[in-house]
């Protein structure tokens, strides 16, 4: 494995290079072709990894250093690969949805005049995206996950002349400062703790419970500031909505499958000093959950068919994340691969919607689309139905898992909170397939001719169709005991030893409690369901949506303007910080300015013998040297 | 009566020798021959700054020369520096060619007085006697003041000469006072001597050791434009041509702070407990006042002014953790002064390269600049991106191992309080990317050929980036400089 | 006999002194760079004073070292001057205020 190994990101690199220098000079889809032939190779080495590390029995992980990077003391980093069965499982999910959305966007971005920009990106993406995958440190992982972020901000500001794109780009990068802020000082203090940025011995010495725990929950915390930044999680969860702006098979690729997973994927990497540290964890399960509700609730009431599908995305995240926090860390991950291919196969097929109507993204003029793009329909129908969690489809089996962990293990409000969540997700993606393809059109029939999409596009729609009617299947079952549990079981192997997952492997199987919970998340999914369709598809007068807003306005505005979160922040935050950047350039202009000219009309005032004059600016600013020679003299004499 | 010739070691003095030999045959050039075509003058200059490089890399590593009678040496920290000024001085040369070209300005004087301020650094950072050392700090600085005042027809250009003159003639005077302070009351003019006699913090003279050194920090706190003492900065900047601006923003800081490093880690050990919280309150108020002043600013030019006086809060946050047991933080000042060559001159050269297309500095001139310039407009994103201490360049070492030498020193607190404001200051540094990728182009650009501006800020680029890679081995260099693991 | 070392040292304090208020209150170029000077020389009483304190030669090399340098600077200083009252006919620093921001 260790000679073919770094082919994988490396063929994507190239692809990207050839892309970004020769792009003007060959044709739009011979970019693509590049981009798919080096993303083709990488997906078939990682099935080629993923059999070998299967057959390995999972015991030992792969872990070399390609090249030793720093090497300054005892400061040590090299740029390396760490292979185990996470790593393999996160190299399917991102070579597979990478090369679906390579495809897919031949059709998406036909005749767009950054087409060769967006074959550069999009490769440079999948490269840094699977080099975080496979950082075998934390400082390489750091910085690839700069990477992905980089990308995720060229990609959304990609169609930079609409104001609307460049203003979510550079609010993507600014939250994502805060909380890569975090995580960069998480790693210093890991290193100040640890003496080594490398994952083994810093997981080996965690397990040991040498380093204190205090020590080890700061540290925790802070790399989880981190992993809230780039999943979108609650409360800096605004930047995944704005981010829709950018081209939406970018959308499907880094903000629904890959990159805004990025965050699970460190805690799950990161396990062994999160299971050190039991407080963070509960941090963890709560922000999740709260994003789960806070995600869920909003995605009720958009009208814009993509940012339904954002707010989905961060309460699916949520789930993901709560998983983490009760220890369900093959669960989380199990989500994030039935998740991956479900909500890739949602926001392509918006994505084909939006091509089929001329770019429309408002669901309040469509409806009735069924008949003109009935693939584009059916394919859509299967995703949504996953992700509401109906059987036997793939978020059925990842989603109960998480759900009936929490029961079983005894978080009872957690589960009640994440199964009304679930109930949420049902109605708001009945009520998503409903207004865009169900009841009479609200558009000018006259003007817009909608039509089906190209093979390019669908095609891939009925993979990643069949992906998420087939994935929940073989690896889900039987719950939280399935072929994905034993696969994964060897990466979070020290559960076994009184962890909490560990007792969870055993209340695994069909056993009447999960029989029981199964049908009971099946019920609220059906629930939910039901109720939207009687609302948006039967239009039961009871249940007039107009109606209910009304009578329910507080709560209506309070959803349909987000909680108001831009609106505090931008109070809280975005003016203050301006005000001060223009208060402390007046304080310097006038204020010590005048300081200046205070003291100097003193000094003048003083000294009878010296001409009262009014200092020139020179005589100012040797004035700002003298007063703080003499100020510093005053420190040193009285401290 | 017998004559004793001074012991002179003329080996150490090689790479200033070239330097000095270049200005003279430019001074004699330019009587014959006034007015050559082609890049002919800047080529014999970088001809003689490519010899003393060469000279200087020659004397790297080798056992430290300590010669005119203790007054110079030419050790590892010499060599750290001058290659840093050096640097600077080459890629002066390449980002100025084409400016003094387009502006009908005299090339052959412009290098003269520019590789005049060149020995003038170099020695500055290769003092061991603090006469030397004041010889070396006015050598380098009555030709900056003469680099700014270059574009005489300018009023800007006069003006901010006008006021660096007085105010660095000022600022000489009290780091000149300093060091006779220091002279009388240790009865030495030697580094080291002044250390063995400050090596018990002074007894009796204390008090007027102490005075002294707070002269000496004032001085070349000017000289590093550390606040209180950088109002002169910004105007000088600003009015300066723009690559004399970048040469005078990079060197001179090196030198300068060459000579503080110098200064206080080898003739005032004994008093680090004295000047190191001093450097701590000075750090954090240049840090502070630097990094949120330049948020305000529409002339890029003067926001990179502001953004060089925060540069200078946080090297000397590095400076400040310095103490005899732990030398990490004087290394971290070197290293800082490496990197911010590149990025810095870069950033600067990218305007310059802007100006001579006929653009101007301010924020409008930047807007759109991606689609007309993409090459030019993705150069100054990196440079930027590299002050702004952003993975995947040279920047973020600069930013990691001061913060190292807080942790070390236990100032903690500081080094976290350099991350905060840094990350204060990515705002002014991507305003500017924005600008440049996300507006619409206003104002159109002129295109004459530059070619030497092109080899320098590639130069300046590929620094700037593959040093992100390759930063190990002056790492290495900068801890050896200062005395770690010797 | 010669005075102590004091009054030398206390001499040239006072001439610092009046040098440095001198640049700061003083709106005049010239007069501004003539108090600078004055702080240079404060510089150089004190070094032959500690020199011949100390008895040695080394005070008296550093007077000769700070006098070339003076001249220097005030070669180049009085050029910076002449071009600038060249644009502008005035040696007041109050009206050299282009610049701030």
């Amino acid at each position: 494995m260790e000679d073919y190994i770094w082919v994988i990101p490396l063929a994507p690199l190239v692809a990207f290079l050839i892309n970004f220098l020769f792009g003007k000079r060959l044709s739009g889809n011979g970019t693509a072709i590049i981009g798919i032939i080096s993303v083709l190779i990488s997906l078939v080495l990682s099935i080629l990894v993923f059999t070998q590390v299967l057959g390995a029995g999972g015991e030992e992980a792969l872990n070399f250093d390609l090249y030793e990077w720093i090497a300054s003391g005892d400061f040590r980093v090299g740029i390396g690969f760490y292979v185990d069965r996470l790593a393999a499982i996160m190299l399917l999910v991102v070579t597979s949805v990478s090369l679906l959305v390579h495809i897919y966007s031949i059709g998406y971005m036909h005749g767009d005049p950054g087409q060769y920009r967006f074959f550069a990106y999009l490769p440079l993406f999948t490269f840094s995206m699977l080099m975080l995958v496979l950082s075998n440190n934390f400082l390489e992982l750091y910085v690839f996950w700069e990477a992905v972020g980089l990308c995720s901000y060229l990609l959304i500001g990609f169609w930079y002349y609409k104001k609307s794109a460049s203003d979510a780009a550079m609010k993507a990068f600014i939250v994502n400062r805060v909380g890569d802020f975090g995580f960069g000082l998480g790693v210093i203090l890991l290193f100040l703790t640890f003496g080594t940025l490398a994952y083994e011995p810093i997981f080996e010495r965690a397990g040991e419970g040498e380093i204190a725990g205090s020590a080890l929950t700061l540290i925790t915390l802070l790399l989880f500031t981190g992993s809230m930044g780039k999943s979108a999680q609650w409360p800096l969860h605004t930047w995944l909505p704005d981010a829709m702006e950018g081209p939406t098979p970018v959308s499907a690729l880094i903000h629904a499958a890959t990159m805004v997973t990025a965050g699970v994927y460190l805690v799950a990497r990161a396990n062994p000093l999160y299971d050190a540290a039991p407080g963070t964890l509960t941090v963890v399960a709560v922000i999740g959950v709260v994003t789960a509700l806070i995600g869920a609730t909003i995605g009720l009431v958009q009208n814009d068919i993509k940012r339904v599908m954002a707010y989905s995305t961060i309460s699916q995240l949520g789930f993901m994340f709560f998983a983490l926090g009760i220890g369900a860390y093959v669960s989380a991950i199990f989500h994030l691969f039935t998740h991956a291919f479900f909500k890739a196969l949602l926001f392509l097929g918006a994505g084909s919607v939006m091509h089929g109507v001329g770019g429309e993204t408002d669901m309040r003029r469509m409806g009735g689309l069924r008949k003109y793009m009935p693939q584009t329909f059916w394919t859509l129908t299967i995703g949504s139905l996953a992700l509401a969690g109906v059987p036997p489809l793939a978020g059925f089996w990842s989603k109960d898992e998480i759900l009936g962990l929490a029961f079983v293990e005894g978080h009872y409000v957690i589960w009640a909170l994440g199964t009304l969540a679930s109930f949420f997700t049902a109605f708001y993606i009945t009520r998503l397939i409903a207004l865009t393809f169900l009841g009479e059109p609200r558009f000018d029939t006259h003007q817009i001719h909608p039509h089906e999409s190209p093979a390019t596009m669908t095609v891939p729609l009925w993979i990643l169709a069949i992906l998420s009617i087939v994935t929940g299947l073989a690896l889900g079952i039987p719950p939280e005991a399935g072929p994905i549990h034993s696969f994964l079981e060897p990466v979070f192997a020290h559960h076994e030893v009184g962890g909490v997952a560990g007792e969870a492997q055993h209340a695994g199987g069909f056993t009447p409690m999960t029989i029981a919970l199964m049908l009971t998340a099946t019920a609220v999914s059906l629930l939910g369901i039901a109720l939207a369709y009687l609302m948006y598809v039967r239009r039961l007068p009871a249940l007039d949506p107009q109606v209910l807003a009304g009578r329910f306005a507080g709560v209506y505005k309070m959803l349909y303007n987000k909680y108001y979160f831009d609106e505090i922040y931008n109070a809280l935050i975005v003016r203050p910080s301006r005000a001060l950047g223009d208060g402390l350039w007046r304080f310097d202009a006038r204020v010590v300015d005048g300081a200046v000219n205070g003291v100097a009309e003193g000094v003048s005032d003083t000294s009878g013998a010296l001409r009262r004059a009014q200092t020139g600016f020179v005589g100012n600013y040797a004035l700002a040297i003298g007063v703080g020679l003499v100020g510093l003299l005053a420190a040193i004499a009285f401290l | 009566m017998q004559v004793k010739f001074p012991d002179v070691n003329l080996l150490a003095l090689w790479p200033v020798i070239a330097l000095v030999v270049t200005a003279l045959v430019l001074l004699v050039v330019v009587v014959v021959r006034p007015r050559l075509e082609g890049a002919f003058y800047a080529l014999l200059t970088l001809a003689g700054l490519a010899v003393a490089l060469v000279l200087t890399l020659i004397q790297a590593g080798s056992t430290p020369i300590s010669t005119f009678a203790g007054t110079w040496r030419t050790d590892d920290f010499a060599v750290f520096f001058t290659l840093v000024i050096l640097a600077a001085s080459i890629l002066a040369v390449f980002l100025s060619e084409d400016w003094l070209r387009l502006h009908n300005v005299g090339q052959p004087e412009f290098y003269t007085v520019l590789l005049c301020g060149t020995v003038g650094m170099i020695t500055s950072v290769s003092a061991t006697d603090v006469m030397t050392l004041f010889l070396g700090i006015e050598l380098m600085s009555v030709p900056t003041y003469l680099l700014t005042g270059f574009a005489k027809h300018e009023r800007t250009s006069n003006e901010g000469a006008m006021k660096y003159f007085l105010l660095g003639a000022f600022s000489s005077a009290i780091l000149l006072y300093g060091l006779v302070w220091a002279f009388g009351v240790t009865g030495s003019t030697n580094m080291d001597a002044i250390a063995r006699f400050v090596a018990n913090g002074g007894g009796e003279s204390r008090p007027a050791i102490l005075l002294a050194l707070l002269l000496i920090i004032t001085g070349l706190g000017f000289k590093v434009a550390a606040v209180p003492f950088h109002m002169w900065t910004p105007d000088a900047y600003q009015g300066a041509p723009t690559v004399v601006t970048a040469f005078m923003s990079v060197a001179g800081k090196a030198a300068a702070f060459g000579a503080l490093v110098r200064l206080l880690t080898q003739a005032f050990p004994g008093l680090s407990g004295d000047w190191g919280p001093v450097l701590v309150v000075l750090s954090v108020i240049t840090m502070l006042l630097g990094n949120i002043v330049a948020i305000v600013q529409n002339d890029v030019k003067r926001m990179l002014a502001y953004s060089a006086i925060g540069h200078t809060g946080f090297m000397l946050v590095g400076l400040s953790t310095w103490s005899p047991s732990n030398r990490f933080g004087a290394a971290s000042v070197l290293f800082y002064a490496f990197m911010y060559v590149f990025m810095n001159m870069g950033a600067f050269g990218i305007l310059a390269w802007l100006e001579n297309h006929g653009g101007g500095t301010t924020l409008d001139h930047l807007d759109g600049l991606w689609s007309k310039a993409p090459a030019a407009a993705t150069s100054l994103a990196v440079f930027l991106l590299g002050l702004m201490g952003f993975p995947l360049t040279a920047g973020l070492w600069t930013k990691v191992f001061v913060f190292q030498a807080t942790a070390q020193a236990g100032y903690t607190w500081l080094g976290v309080l350099m991350l905060l404001i840094s990350a204060v200051a990515a705002v002014f540094y991507l305003r500017v990317v924005v600008r440049m990728f996300m507006f619409e182009p206003k104002l159109a650009i002129a295109s004459p050929s530059q070619p030497l501006m092109v080899i320098g800020l590639a130069v300046a680029l590929i620094g700037t980036v593959g040093l992100f890679v390759l930063f190990t081995p002056v790492l290495e260099f900068a801890e050896r400089a200062v005395g770690i693991g010797a | 006999m010669t005075p102590p070392l004091e009054w030398y040292l206390i001499f040239s304090a006072a001439l610092f002194t009046i040098g440095l208020v001198g640049v700061l209150v003083r709106r005049h170029v010239l007069i501004i760079f003539m108090s600078v000077e004055l702080m240079l020389n404060a510089c150089n009483v004190a070094l032959v004073a500690f020199g011949r304190h100390l008895d040695t030669l080394t005070g008296q090399n550093f007077v000769v070292f700070v006098i070339t340098v003076a001249a220097a600077e005030a070669a180049v200083g009085l050029g910076i001057i002449l071009s600038l009252a060249h644009h502008k006919d005035t040696v007041d620093v109050g009206e050299m205020d282009i610049l701030k921001q």
